[in-house]
């Protein structure tokens, strides 16, 4: 079941009316099995995997907090070996078994097997992580109700795409639940349609363009062609992931949880490292936390630094998807992050300038998570480079709908949008549905890009 | 709730009333029926029909050929007859505008092709500007899946999620689709009545052997939906005064030997209907005739109305 659908919307009315009829203590038991439901939409199957791993977390933190340190550290390995053991079978098997037959010269199909990548794992997996990590440094309480540990794993509105959130927020919100006020309810129903404006209307608009450009890069041959391709897919993956992180964000809200933020225009950054603290913030927080720091950070000196900042980028590359061209975008944005560090304050240049060399420099990247392949991602580079100008695949309708949403993000009252009076959200609501019903893209339900990993 | 209550407001000011109608782009489905419904004129038979038909049927060779009567070339591309019924309500909202209404047919047994026509998405887009609101459960429940029965009741509610690509593309260019709309609304329907038709044969050409298709599993759905419609339609006409005639097309260049029994035919069941002998065009399923697969050529468009217009002009 897809966010931007409308039977997304009935479940989620739905399981909104059954929530608020009961009691809260009745309530989490709603959200658990709608939760359930919600995943077994997809697969039912996998159900069981995720149940499987919810209790070997929720055992070994428990047994975790009652033991001597060594011991307390065997039961976080062994938590932790078998979440990545499940991830590291589904995601990355084939792939290691595909570049290991390649290595050996030995037939790819005699070591590949027919897995099904059950949807959200590397999610979940990355927020059980996270709470092992938590009990063991002491951070964070085991918990100690089976339910409300399982509703953190399974909460259906962060699943499948996230945002990751941290064991520590997502009780403290369940243990000091109150009802969403009247404001936060508001908020939440904005940021839903704010979500749908942005996945129906740009991402998909975008998407259509990168599609177009990537679905055979020799088509269009050309370095308008190829930049104007790697534009689309950057606007279409950020209104895309934002899209969905807003729904999600709007959909907790509804039942009074809180998610972290995961974007703050990140396309307005002026370096690649700033970037990053504004682009899918959970997981690079997430990556900080519980991957970089722990390689020893910063505090080693210049090389080190340099090393656990390709480490953190090349893994997070891996993350998203089990390909050698995700590796190559990790390595990349890491490469990024290290000459930008070598060169800092050497070079001084304005803002806008700054500004606009960053966007370029991450849609270069985006193109290797966009292509097809990495000989596809290699073409459209050095397309990018060519004297063949090619043709520029935006239109005009494309640049002034995404002119629209930079103008309407910048409008200070979308912020205070719970605060407006009546007239004006009334009036905000009615032109995003307006703008949903007559300017959504193409036909039929694109799913979100982040479901994929 | 009132933000939908004004969604909806806003989407029946802009589609509900005649002003945009009148600047659909002119050759999509919607703009087709649009130019349709707008043809004047004191026809007194009308042929419906898909493409082959806009294709194949020259209501001005059959008004050349029985002066005493005047033809309608009704076809609209694309459509079925569930388009046909809500066509002929708005081509002929008092009933009684016609003499005859003809209604042709692959062939006159309800036998079950590859895809499944309750279903047919594109009837959506063809009927979008036409549907009304008490249109929708009825619309609606005419599809089968559950999706696409989903898709069909929006569109009733909502008409700017069917006319939305049409909207874009008015907006795009707004000046060029004004004139392009005055132009049709002016000269449209002469250019219609005019067409000679495609000059291109298939002589010579490879045609694929149609006995080398395979046959679709035989559900009834297909019998059941020409019942439900064409009965529709026959009702809306009972008692009347116009004669329903059923017609079977000219199936292409090249036919298929005659294999199996079919399935049963609802068409010779209806009762007050007219249906043509099924061999009356035979003589046309040659490649001289057609320029592809499915449609007649100018030539085949000649003799195809001028041997209508002869068999429709007689009596009964």
């Amino acid at each position: 079941m897809l966010f931007q659908t409308p039977q997304f919307i009935l479940f989620l009315l739905l399981v909104l009316i059954l929530f608020h009829a009961v009691p809260f203590r009745l309530g989490r038991f709603v959200l658990l099995a709608a939760s359930y439901a919600f995943y077994m939409m997809w697969n039912a199957k996998f159900v069981l995997l995720l149940l499987l791993l919810t209790v070997v977390d929720f055992c070994a933190a428990l047994l975790m907090s009652g033991s001597v340190a060594r011991k307390r550290r065997t039961w976080l390995i062994m938590g932790l070996s078998a979440n990545l053991g499940f991830l590291g079978f589904f995601k990355y098997y084939n792939f290691f078994a595909a570049s290991l037959a390649s290595l050996t010269h030995v037939p790819e199909q005699s070591l590949l097997l027919q897995i099904v990548l059950p949807v959200g794992i590397s999610f979940h997996t990355f927020q059980s992580i996270s709470y092992l990590v938590d009990v063991y440094r002491g951070e964070q309480q085991p918990v100690r109700n089976f339910v409300d540990y399982a509703l953190y794993i399974a909460f259906f509105p962060q699943l499948v795409a996230g945002p990751i959130v941290r064991a520590r927020d997502f009780f403290h919100d369940l243990y000091h639940w109150r009802p969403p006020s009247a404001e936060v309810f508001s908020s939440g129903c904005f940021l839903i349609l704010q979500g749908m404006v942005k996945k129906l209307v740009l991402a998909d608009r975008f998407g259509a363009v990168a599609a177009l450009y990537f679905g055979d890069v020799t088509a269009h041959p050309g370095a308008l062609s190829a930049w104007s391709g790697a534009f689309a897919f950057a606007f279409q993956i950020y209104f895309d992931f934002s899209a969905y992180t807003d729904i999600a964000i709007g959909s907790a809200a509804l039942f009074g949880f809180h998610f972290p933020a995961n974007f703050r225009d990140p396309y307005f950054s002026t370096s690649v490292t700033e970037f990053w603290r504004r682009w899918h913030m959970s997981l690079s927080s997430w990556l900080r936390d519980y991957l970089y720091i722990p390689l020893g950070g910063n505090r080693h000196g210049s090389w080190a630094t340099y090393r656990n900042i390709m480490i953190t980028m090349l893994l997070g590359g891996l993350w998203h998807g089990a390909s050698w061209k995700f590796v190559v975008w990790g390595g990349y944005q890491g490469v990024l992050l290290c000459v930008e560090r070598l060169m800092a304050g050497r070079v001084t240049m304005p803002a806008f300038v700054r500004g606009l060399c960053t966007f370029a420099l991450i849609s270069v990247g985006w193109v290797f998570f966009r292509a097809n392949s990495l000989h596809d991602a290699t073409m459209a580079i050095t397309q990018m480079v060519s004297r063949n100008a090619g043709a520029w695949l935006l239109g005009p309708a494309d640049l002034l709908l995404l002119a629209s949403a930079v103008l309407a993000a910048r409008w200070p009252m979308l912020e205070r949008m719970a605060q407006a009076p009546s007239w004006t959200k009334l009036a905000v609501i009615v032109c995003g549905l307006v703008v949903i019903e007559l300017f959504a893209a193409g036909e039929g339900t694109v799913p979100f890009i982040y479901f994929q990993f | 709730m009132a933000g939908f209550c004004m969604l909806f407001a806003l989407d029946a000011a802009l589609f509900r009333t005649p002003y945009y109608r009148r600047i659909l782009e002119p050759e999509s489905y919607a703009g087709q029926v649009e130019r349709l419904i707008g043809t004047g004129g004191n026809q007194s038979i009308a042929v419906l029909g898909d493409s082959r038909i806009a294709e194949g049927f020259s209501a001005r060779v059959a008004d050349g050929q029985q002066p005493g009567w005047r033809f309608l070339n009704a076809a609209v591309p694309g459509s079925t007859p569930r388009c046909w019924y809500y066509l002929l309500r708005d081509l002929d909202p008092q009933v009684g505008r016609f003499k005859k209404i003809v209604l042709p047919v692959d062939s006159y047994e309800d036998e079950d092709g590859p895809w499944e026509w309750a279903d047919r998405t594109l009837d959506v887009n063809i009927l979008a500007a036409r549907l009304r609101l008490e249109d929708t459960l009825s619309f609606a429940a005419s599809f089968h899946s559950a999706e696409a029965r989903w898709n069909a009741l929006l569109v009733c509610l909502l008409k700017g999620l069917a006319l939305r690509e049409d909207l874009q593309a008015f907006l795009a260019h707004p000046a060029s689709r004004l004139d392009k709309a005055a132009l049709y609304r002016a000269s449209g329907a002469e250019w219609t009545y005019n067409y000679d038709g495609n000059p291109k044969n298939l002589v010579g050409s490879t045609l694929p052997d149609p006995s080398r298709r395979q046959p679709s599993p035989q559900t009834g759905l297909y019998g059941a939906y020409r019942r439900a419609w064409f009965g529709r339609i026959l009702s809306r006409y009972k008692d009347s005064g116009t004669a329903i005639v059923f017609l079977r097309l000219p199936r292409g260049p090249v036919v298929p030997p005659v294999g199996h029994a079919g399935p049963g035919s609802s068409i010779r069941g209806f009762t007050g209907v007219t249906v043509l002998p099924e061999s009356l065009f035979n003589a046309l399923e040659a490649p001289e005739y057609f320029f592809d697969e499915l449609h007649l050529n100018a030539r085949g468009r000649q003799l195809f109305s001028t041997q209508l217009a002869g068999v429709l002009a007689g009596p009964g």
